[in-house]
């Protein structure tokens, strides 16, 4: 290796350092709140009851707190110090398609949390609309909701995480591919508020039932069309 | 995100200067992804990323690039 690579690979190790250090403190700081979140949860549950209004927001704020952990542990372990750092993959290509396979991760596995989020919400509609109007429900319908918002904001890249890394994040291909995804998105919910229209025509809660569907409909088949189409622009030949 | 009229050297050029797909892409400052997509014809790179192109391989625009008769 020449003197200039050596300085290279130096700098490009010093920059995973730091990079590094902050990730440990992010992964400490969410691990901790994510505790705090589940133990008041879980406590405030374990004191007052588990059924009512109360105790399923305790129960969500617990299970985002349990999330909250997993995350800040996985985020604490790769920053951890004294890791071992690898001057050739710790490069701008290496470190522009790390970003990039994470985010694609990200638009599979939100869908699939989308999923659960959607089994869950069905029933709390169910009892909405069947007059019992607790509140807890309402945050069940809104989780899902929330979801079908959050997917297409980072296919969009309007996160925080895409906007601090925009330099690595936004190439020409990815706005085609996010171009081509939010056309289908749109197509989607197009569809899907046409047959909610039709359906709550026919039966008004029936409509009403079908948009948080549609809504989380439309933001998956953004998250899910940006993903294939990355994994297709990888393939050879 | 293809156009049937647009033939490519891309990979012929990039071969003979003995850079990787990840090498180009390094030089030109974009993913490996794009430079494997222009090379498969599957996108259509902008002027923008053509001339970047060009100048990572040191060649010209109309060497890399070609309408098809």
């Amino acid at each position: 290796m020449s003197k200039d690579e050596c300085d290279g690979a130096g700098a490009v190790v010093e920059r995973a350092k730091t990079r590094g250090g902050g990730c440990w403190w992010s992964g400490i700081v969410m691990t901790v709140v994510g505790a705090v979140a589940l133990a008041g949860g879980a406590g405030f549950a374990i004191r007052f009851g588990t059924e009512g209004d109360q105790a399923t927001i305790a129960g969500v704020v617990a299970g985002m707190g349990f999330a909250m952990i997993l995350m800040g542990v996985i985020t604490a372990w790769l920053g951890r110090p004294g890791r071992p750092i690898d001057a050739a993959t710790s490069g701008e290509g290496a470190q522009r398609d790390k970003l990039q396979r994470a985010r694609t991760r990200q638009l599979v596995i939100y869908p699939l949390v989308l999923l659960l989020f959607m089994a869950q919400a069905h029933m709390a509609m169910q009892r909405v609309l069947g007059g019992d109007h607790n509140l807890g429900a309402y945050v069940q319908i809104l989780l899902p909701v929330l979801y079908g918002w959050l997917i297409p904001v980072l296919v969009m890249g309007w996160d925080w995480h895409a906007q601090k890394n925009r330099r690595l994040l936004e190439d020409e291909l990815t706005q085609v591919m996010r171009a081509r995804s939010m056309i289908l998105a749109f197509v989607v919910l197009m569809s899907g508020v046409t047959v909610a229209l039709g359906l709550g025509l026919w039966r008004a809660n029936y409509g009403v039932m079908a948009l948080p569907y549609v809504l989380a409909l439309g933001g998956a088949s953004a998250g899910l069309r940006f993903a294939w189409l990355d994994r297709e622009a990888g393939r050879d030949g | 995100m293809g156009d049937p009229r647009l033939g490519s050297r891309l990979k012929e050029l990039r071969s003979a200067a003995g850079l990787t797909q990840q090498g180009l892409a390094d030089r030109a400052g974009v993913s490996r992804k794009t430079i494997n997509t222009v090379e498969n014809g599957v996108f259509v790179p902008s002027t923008v990323l053509a001339l970047e192109l060009a100048r990572a391989l040191e060649t010209t625009v109309e060497t890399l690039f070609f309408l098809k008769d």
